[in-house]
């Protein structure tokens, strides 16, 4: 990675919003807890009571400080989808290669695993795979990886197959390169960039299924503080104090489209620069 | 008063977004049926200036000044309808690849007519505009040939169809940029037949874009040869070709091969050592795509210190066949001795001692290195290969095979983006070098590249050679094979058609096929 392509991904002021939004996102998420106000199941006042200068947000349905609850909360949405959408490209990303390189029999039988989750409508597959064993963050993680390695398999599979046909490819292999070799030196570097801008998206999916699973109650239990959660559990308040739920929201929103900017610009400005 | 000249540039200047300059102070003119071929190499602005006559300009690039008056009227002053007017209607133009140019989800039919409807043509009388075209060109007008699709139809048919495309409205000026240059030489030929007669017929005139001066030869009245976004020679085709008074002109002239037919120099250096040992002996090889065999029944052998020229147009399985000894394309038959012993068919079931005794170099460097590897890097891997370990020996290998291929030190850090074509195809050069091979094959690896580029690359073989490297040169450049081939096997539909010594074969063809190609090859006096 070159740091022309960074300068070229950040040539747009859309592009260096979106940066400027992530990061005060993550920031937000992470270091939210160490200055949040209040403790995030403390009972500060009456439920839904309005904002005021000791309550930014106002308090929740059970009278606690939604701004300290929306400090804690964006940690759990934003760790469980970067470990879901990192370990996907872990799993999928040398099946790909693979699949792509060698074909053969593993080749087809990956193909129709991966034809059957595409089958399955992503939400429902979640629900039940989650009431089946249990509400646990692991599992979610399992599950978004399930649904997510097969799309990134079939890109990189695709992309593998395209470079394969590359003659510098057929040159290593008529002068007998390892299968090594060709896979690390010659495949993976070039599979690897159209895989990264693919990332933000992917990424974005993993947040939004978290954060619909958190608002179904089947993310963290309560009393913790999760943005999905919080919406959810603060609906029958939304006409009073529809700030509680608006900040979970419109941070999940903000993060996505951040993100997926980000992404985009970046997926731009890789066919542009010449060293990548 | 006297008709206006039909096209007239005046100082063009065209920039990059950078400010850099394209294109600077082109004027020409081009009179009633006159063909004029704008020379030059990649990136001498050529093509920029063949666009800019439709008053387009690439992505990327800006006409800066001038003027480009196409019957009197500058087509840079007028926009919107009126240029669309003008882009088609008085002004067309023959794209390079005829297999990218068409829309591949439409008939050929609806796309000649969205062509004329765009300039107001209607109903019948459109139809039978359509119909007269392709006769002109030597295609069946029958409403089944509309409703063929692009890849129904091959390269030459369509680029007689963009041929016809841009007849079809009766412009004045018709923009060619490298109409022959994907085809091979029995249908260049053709193809350049029938520019010929219909310029003459349609008494249009032509703006010919070619990197090709054999080609020029055929088609040109006047010459105009472009140099890193300037002219620097203009006039007449013969006083150009006979007495070039620019350097660099009489240097593409020079760079371009010859057909030579009496005793090659190269040959006769050579002719003792041939016979002493031979490196490769292919036999009865019978190759197959899927189940529809390409390569039926092809021997010949290839001696230490010998270059094969292994020639034919496109489809004649040539390809295929330096493919199959190199172990890239297994589903044949036959048998190929190498060095003495029988070699199966497979990369994978091939000894390592085999595999680097024998190198391919591909035809396009750009696709035959690894984009993200630097030179250094992809040479000293395939030195590393060789069981060589130590980086500081390893390191003096690259640089020295560098050397050999004659490209300088400071390349070793560059990325293949950085590097010319001609630069690209050394480094692969290079790279099967350092397998230290007995023998290369050479697939199509000038055909890319530009004359002058290409006269280097030839002398940088004609160097390996000497050193009793053996090599299969396949190519479609009868003249090329000429300056470098001591033995010449020419292919038609899987078949040899004829083989033998270069200089015999050439001179006294025996086989018709043999005698079309070099007619059809164009030739400079």
């Amino acid at each position: 990675m070159s740091t022309s392509v960074l300068r070229l991904t950040l040539a747009k002021p859309a592009a260096r919003i979106a940066l400027v939004l992530v990061l005060v996102i993550v920031a937000l998420a992470s270091l939210g807890p160490y200055f949040s106000p209040y403790a995030f199941d403390e009972v500060v006042g009456a439920p839904f009571a309005p904002i005021t200068y000791e309550h930014w947000l106002g308090t929740d349905f059970l009278g606690r400080d939604t701004f300290s609850r929306f400090l804690y909360g964006g940690r759990t949405v934003l760790v469980v989808a970067l470990c879901a959408t990192v370990a996907a490209y872990i799993v999928a990303v040398p099946l790909g290669i693979y699949s792509g390189l060698r074909r053969g029999p593993l080749d087809v039988l990956l193909i129709a695993i991966s034809d059957v989750i595409y089958a399955l409508p992503p939400a429902i597959f979640l629900l039940v795979l989650l009431a089946s064993t249990g509400p646990s963050l692991p599992t979610v993680i399992v599950g978004i990886v399930i649904l997510h390695s097969p799309r990134i398999f079939r890109i990189v599979r695709l992309i593998t197959m395209d470079i394969s046909k590359n003659e510098y490819v057929e040159a290593a292999f008529a002068r007998g390169e390892s299968w090594t070799a060709i896979c690390f030196l010659d495949i993976l570097p070039n599979v690897l960039t159209p895989v990264l801008a693919d990332f933000g998206v992917r990424l974005c999916g993993s947040i939004i299924l978290y954060a619909s699973l958190s608002y179904l109650g089947l993310g963290l239990p309560p009393p913790a503080a999760d943005w999905g959660l919080m919406i959810s559990e603060n609906r029958i308040g939304i006409t009073i104090s529809p700030w509680i739920a608006i900040a979970p929201a419109l941070a999940i929103a903000a993060f996505s489209v951040a993100v997926n900017v980000l992404a985009d610009s970046f997926a731009r400005s890789v066919g542009r620069s010449k060293e990548i | 008063m006297t008709e206006a000249i039909p096209l007239v540039v005046q100082s063009l200047f065209m920039h990059d977004l950078n400010g850099r300059e394209i294109v600077g102070d082109v004027s020409l003119h081009v009179e009633r049926g006159e063909v004029l071929a704008i020379i030059g190499e990649s990136g001498s602005g050529k093509t920029s200036v063949a666009l800019s006559l439709l008053g387009f300009a690439r992505p990327g690039m800006r006409i800066s000044s001038g003027k480009i008056l196409i019957g009197g009227t500058d087509i840079l002053s007028v926009s919107g309808r009126q240029k669309r007017a003008f882009q088609g209607g008085k002004v067309s133009l023959v794209p390079q690849n005829p297999t990218t140019s068409f829309s591949p989800r439409m008939s050929v039919g609806k796309q000649m007519a969205e062509l004329l409807a765009a300039h107001g043509h209607t109903g019948t009388g459109m139809k039978q505009l359509m119909r007269q075209a392709l006769r002109s060109v030597d295609l069946p007008d029958d409403e089944k040939f509309f409703r063929r699709y692009p890849f129904e139809l091959s390269g030459g048919q369509l680029q007689r169809i963009a041929i016809a495309m841009a007849f079809i409205t009766s412009p004045q000026v018709i923009v060619m940029d490298e109409p022959t240059t994907g085809l091979d030489v029995s249908t260049q030929q053709t193809i350049l037949e029938l520019i010929a007669r219909l310029v003459k017929s349609s008494s249009a005139s032509v703006v010919y874009v070619t990197h090709d001066l054999a080609v020029v030869n055929v088609v040109a009245d006047r010459v105009a040869v472009m140099l890193s976004g300037r002219i620097v020679e203009q006039g007449g085709r013969k006083q150009v070709f006979a007495a070039p008074s620019d350097d660099y002109t009489r240097m593409l002239l020079d760079a371009i091969p010859r057909l030579v037919t009496d005793c090659p120099a190269a040959a006769r250096e050579a002719e003792g050592a041939i016979e002493i040992q031979s490196v490769l002996e292919v036999k009865n090889l019978r190759a197959a795509h899927g189940h529809v065999e390409v390569v039926h029944g092809v021997s010949f052998s290839v001696g230490k210190g010998e270059c094969v020229g292994l020639v034919g147009g496109s489809g004649s399985g040539k390809t295929t066949t330096g493919r199959c000894v190199t172990g890239l394309h297994s589903n044949a038959s036959g048998s190929l001795l190498f060095q003495g012993h029988l070699m199966p068919f497979a990369v994978s079931s091939r000894s390592k001692a085999d595999l680097s005794a024998m190198q391919i170099v591909f035809q396009n460097p750009d696709r035959s290195l690894n984009p993200k590897e630097s030179v250094a890097q992809s040479i000293a891997r395939t030195v590393r290969l060789t069981g060589l370990a130590d980086r500081a020996q390893v390191g003096a290998e690259v640089r020295s095979l560098l050397d050999r291929v004659r490209l300088p030190q400071r390349v070793v850090d560059l990325y293949p983006a950085d590097l010319s074509g001609g630069e690209r195809q050394r480094v692969a050069v290079a790279r099967a070098l350092a397998m230290k091979p007995k023998l290369l094959v050479c697939d199509e690896i000038t055909s890319a590249l530009d004359v002058s580029v290409q006269a280097a690359v030839v002398e940088l073989l004609l160097d390996l050679k000497k050193d009793g490297l053996a090599m299969l040169f396949i190519t479609h450049n009868l003249p090329l094979v000429s300056e470098i081939a001591q033995s010449i096997i020419i292919l038609k539909d899987g078949n040899i058609v004829e083989a033998g010594k270069t200089n015999e074969v050439l001179r006294s063809p025996q086989d018709l096929y043999t005698k079309m190609l070099l007619g059809a090859a164009p030739r400079l006096n």
